[in-house]
């Protein structure tokens, strides 16, 4: 399903991107000289995630694992091999155990096979651990952010350890917390990946159905964007004064008025709050098949980060052009 | 009785290993959705129909080359994070037993305990956080006094399987500290670990080549 699905994305975006191996997908121009390559990857079933943002600008290549499974070394290989021009490479994923570990693998032999490399793992979910066990946190929307930044940082000719700093920089000034209404179906197993009541929302679920922190009943769009601004908020803390992107993702079946109402609402109380918003996203960025619900990450900017996220690229799900 | 594991019987075990891993596939399906996604038994399913196919076609009769290809082919059939753990397992396996022709007590025991460090250190599981490490640390544990004791090898692998399956059903009582039912928390005590379980298989095809 996944190799059906990567298959049919690169007919779609031939002008863009190209099919390396079937999980593996790559910047038409791959490899990119006198650049870092920036090397992304994770489960399926979350797209855009990953494979969308493939091009200039953004991630030289891609690999996808089956749904919600993380990639095997040897198709992190193709996709590090495809995009590697001898500048390094730089591996930006989210903080999962499966992908980490396939991750780690693929590295080492990247490594003993001479390719330079270094790896940011992004940690932004605030529900899933305690902000003192941010590396147990899992990786939610702030992926996109990150290799954004990454991706611009790369294309002005930095060095691996420039890449790797920007890119830790952004995932340290970012913080994601997710609500659902309803959950995804796994396609090979037709289970829902957690139960849910008719009128029951669930705080901090994860992107595989991972426990969340907290059940309420049915709130108002309005009541529940306060819940997730404060969440993310409190947890960085974003203070008065603070210059921010934020990103209001849908995951999956979430409408896109629900999303505006919902980002009508963020930018009122982050208004109150003293801060200023920079860029808004809205969309579909992380999804997690057809489930209902929706995550605010806010990004705190400075200089450097700015010029990043403004930066522009040309990729499948994400272009910003100079006009 | 044999006295000395013999590359036909170590071929034998790793396939019936593979069969019994692959007919399991919906029990250990089962057993991951209780704390996981519940893909777990079909990834191994896919590891092992390749890991059978690998065997059976390959001709050779190097015991260390048995176990790095069987590793190799697990690594690059599934990803996840059972790929990587039960890949290592093999692959250290396969690191530890070049150049023998045979394995006796002191080579399972040395095989096993790298094998458990390199997975320690991969995955970052220690015993009590309801993983195969579960089972298969008092495995090793159980193969170092054998080594002491100077059991037959036929004790040796009845021990280390009874160790294996009192630390599988020992996962019972645990609280998840890693991988995706970590995050059940309390939640993931009262449920077996469908790793540990498959290390418990593992020894049941070893000890099964030198129990009569």
């Amino acid at each position: 399903m996944t190799v059906q699905s990567i298959e049919g994305f690169t007919l779609a975006y031939s002008h863009l991107v190209k099919l390396v191996s079937p999980h593996v997908v790559a910047r038409r121009d791959a490899p990119v000289h006198d650049k870092v390559a920036v090397v992304v990857g994770g489960g399926s079933g979350h797209e855009p995630l990953f494979i969308g943002w493939v091009g200039y600008g953004m991630a030289d290549a891609a690999v996808l694992g089956e749904v919600f499974s993380a990639p095997a070394p040897p198709m992190i290989l193709d996709a590090t091999r495809t995009a590697n021009s001898g500048q390094g490479v730089l591996y930006v994923y989210g903080n999962y155990a499966g992908d980490n570990m396939n991750f780690d693998i693929a590295a080492e032999d990247a490594t003993d096979n001479g390719v330079e490399n270094a790896t940011v793992r992004v940690w932004d979910d605030i529900a899933s651990a305690p902000a003192d066990k941010i590396q147990q946190r899992r990786g939610l929307a702030a992926d996109f952010f990150v290799i954004k930044v990454a991706g611009a940082k790369a294309e002005t000719g930095a060095n691996l350890a420039e890449v790797k700093l920007s890119a830790e920089k952004a995932r340290n000034n970012s913080r994601t917390f997710a609500v659902a209404l309803t959950p995804a179906t796994v396609p090979t197993s037709g289970q829902p990946t957690f139960t849910i009541g008719e009128r029951e929302m669930y705080f901090g679920i994860g992107a595989h159905g991972e426990r969340g922190t907290r059940k309420t009943d049915l709130l108002s769009a309005d009541e529940t964007a306060a819940i997730l601004v404060e969440g993310v908020v409190e947890d960085l803390p974003f203070r008065n004064g603070d210059e921010v992107s934020m990103i209001v993702n849908g995951y999956g079946s979430t409408t896109l008025m629900e999303l505006f109402i919902i980002n009508r609402k963020a930018h009122e109380l982050l208004a109150q709050l003293g801060m200023r918003i920079h860029r808004t996203e809205v969309g579909n960025f992380l999804t997690s098949q057809e489930m209902g619900g929706c995550s605010i990450t806010l990004m705190r900017l400075d200089g450097e980060l700015k010029e990043s996220i403004d930066a522009p690229c040309n990729t499948p799900a994400y272009v910003h052009r100079q006009v | 009785m044999a006295d000395k594991l013999a590359y036909i019987m170590l071929r034998n075990s790793l396939l019936m290993f593979s069969n019994r891993v692959t007919d399991a596939k919906d029990e250990l399906n089962r057993m991951d959705a209780e704390c996981g996604d519940g893909d777990f038994g079909t990834s191994m399913f896919i590891a092992f129909k390749n890991v059978e196919k690998t065997i059976q076609s390959s001709s050779g009769h190097d015991i260390s080359e048995l176990f790095s290809t069987t590793g190799q082919t697990i690594l690059s059939s599934t990803g996840g994070a059972a790929g990587p753990l039960f890949a290592t397992l093999f692959l250290e396996a396969g690191k530890s037993l070049k150049g023998k022709n045979e394995l006796a007590v002191p080579d399972l025991a040395t095989m096993f305990e790298n094998a458990l460090l390199k997975i320690e250190q991969r995955g970052g599981a220690h015993v009590g956080d309801k993983t195969l490490v579960d089972a298969l640390a008092p495995s090793v544990e159980s193969f170092k006094k054998s080594l002491v004791d100077e059991t037959s090898l036929k004790t040796a692998l009845e021990n280390a399987l009874s160790a294996a399956r009192m630390g599988y059903e020992g996962t019972k009582e645990l609280v998840a500290r890693q991988g995706r039912a970590r995050y059940l928390a309390e939640k993931s005590v009262g449920y077996l670990d469908a790793g540990a379980y498959v290390i418990t298989i593992l020894f049941e095809c070893l000890y099964e080549q030198v129990k009569w």
